[in-house]
């Protein structure tokens, strides 16, 4: 009976250590896969921030496709790959291939007609390549500034 | 004598099975008790960034828009001094524009509340040693002998809260209408 009762604890003791060692491992890849996703998020929180505040001109041309003439007179134009899920630069992926891109929207809700500053509404939906549970959402607002 | 010694090695064997088991019990214990805090603390900081990052965003946000109707905007004196403003889209469905509304926003994201505040700047005389430079005064308003009325602070606050404690951050913008105005 003894030898039951011990077994039996000591089984309970090995499958919780067993248990908590699996939850340590599993949320330290989560980490990993959410770490991606907040690279992610704060590239193109950069460059979008950056390329709108500072452009010489923004033109809207579709939901998912945005033009920007650049302070040295250089164009930039974004578009959402829906194919390869990446957001693209004049043609090259400025998100990485570990990230999903599944929704990119962008809204002109400026107050005056161009050619006056520009506020343009990103929204951005992404999830993790290899694990489709990891998301992340987010919005960015970015004004052109006058003069610039 | 050899019944009685049988017994009693057969009885310690027993004792050991199980005192090796409180003693792993224990131990287990002892671990829990020391990794749980700790891991409740990571936890927490965890969610605070994560906090942290959207508060950012929000505030971003609400600067951002401050920005663009101000900058867009000739008569300032339609957003009265002193007063909370929240950032709202107006116009058609299809041709929306981000507007300021009074008051603030509250329950974004379930969590966070925003508000951007509308502020006097008072500006030192010409007279003075440092003309133009920007005088930190409490009672600086619109009847403040050195108020400016080309320029506004553009106060923007977020807060929340996380586990009782309210959490806030706050983002300054100055404009001035000599470089807004078109």
């Amino acid at each position: 009976m003894e030898l039951l009762i011990g077994m039996t604890l000591i089984s309970f003791i090995f499958l919780g250590v067993i248990t908590a060692t699996v939850v340590l491992l599993n949320s330290n890849a989560r980490v990993k896969q959410i770490d991606h996703l907040e690279q992610a998020k704060n590239d193109l929180q950069l460059e979008f921030a950056n390329t709108i505040r500072w452009a010489k001109a923004i033109t809207l041309i579709s939901p998912s496709e945005l033009s920007i003439t650049n302070s040295d007179d250089s164009t930039s134009l974004y578009q959402f790959d829906s194919t390869n899920k990446r957001i693209t630069k004049n043609g090259v992926p400025i998100t990485s291939d570990t990230v999903d891109i599944t929704n990119f929207e962008i809204h002109d809700y400026s107050r005056l007609p161009a050619p006056s500053p520009r506020s343009i509404q990103l929204f951005i939906e992404m999830q993790h390549h290899d694990f489709s549970s990891v998301r992340e959402t987010f919005r960015l607002v970015v004004s052109q500034r006058i003069g610039a | 004598m050899k019944i009685i010694r049988f017994a009693h090695s057969k009885l310690t064997q027993h004792g050991f099975l199980i005192l090796e088991a409180i003693i792993a019990i224990a131990i287990l214990s002892m671990v829990l008790v020391t990794v749980l805090p700790s891991l409740n603390f990571f936890l927490k900081r965890a969610r605070r960034s994560r906090n942290e990052t959207q508060a950012t965003l929000l505030l971003q946000e609400g600067q951002e828009v401050a920005y663009h109707v101000f900058a867009s905007t000739t008569n300032w004196d339609l957003y009265t001094i002193g007063t909370l403003y929240k950032p709202v889209l107006t116009g058609p469905v299809g041709s929306e524009m981000w507007e300021l509304g009074a008051g603030e926003d509250t329950g974004l994201e379930t969590l966070f509340n925003r508000k951007i505040e509308i502020k006097a700047v008072c500006r030192h005389p010409a007279t003075s040693a440092q003309p133009g430079e920007i005088l930190d005064v409490p009672g600086c308003s619109e009847s403040h002998g050195l108020f400016d009325p080309t320029s506004r602070n553009l106060i923007t606050t977020v807060s929340w809260d996380e586990g009782g404690t309210v959490q806030t951050l706050t983002a300054k913008l100055l404009v001035t209408k000599q470089l807004l105005s078109p």
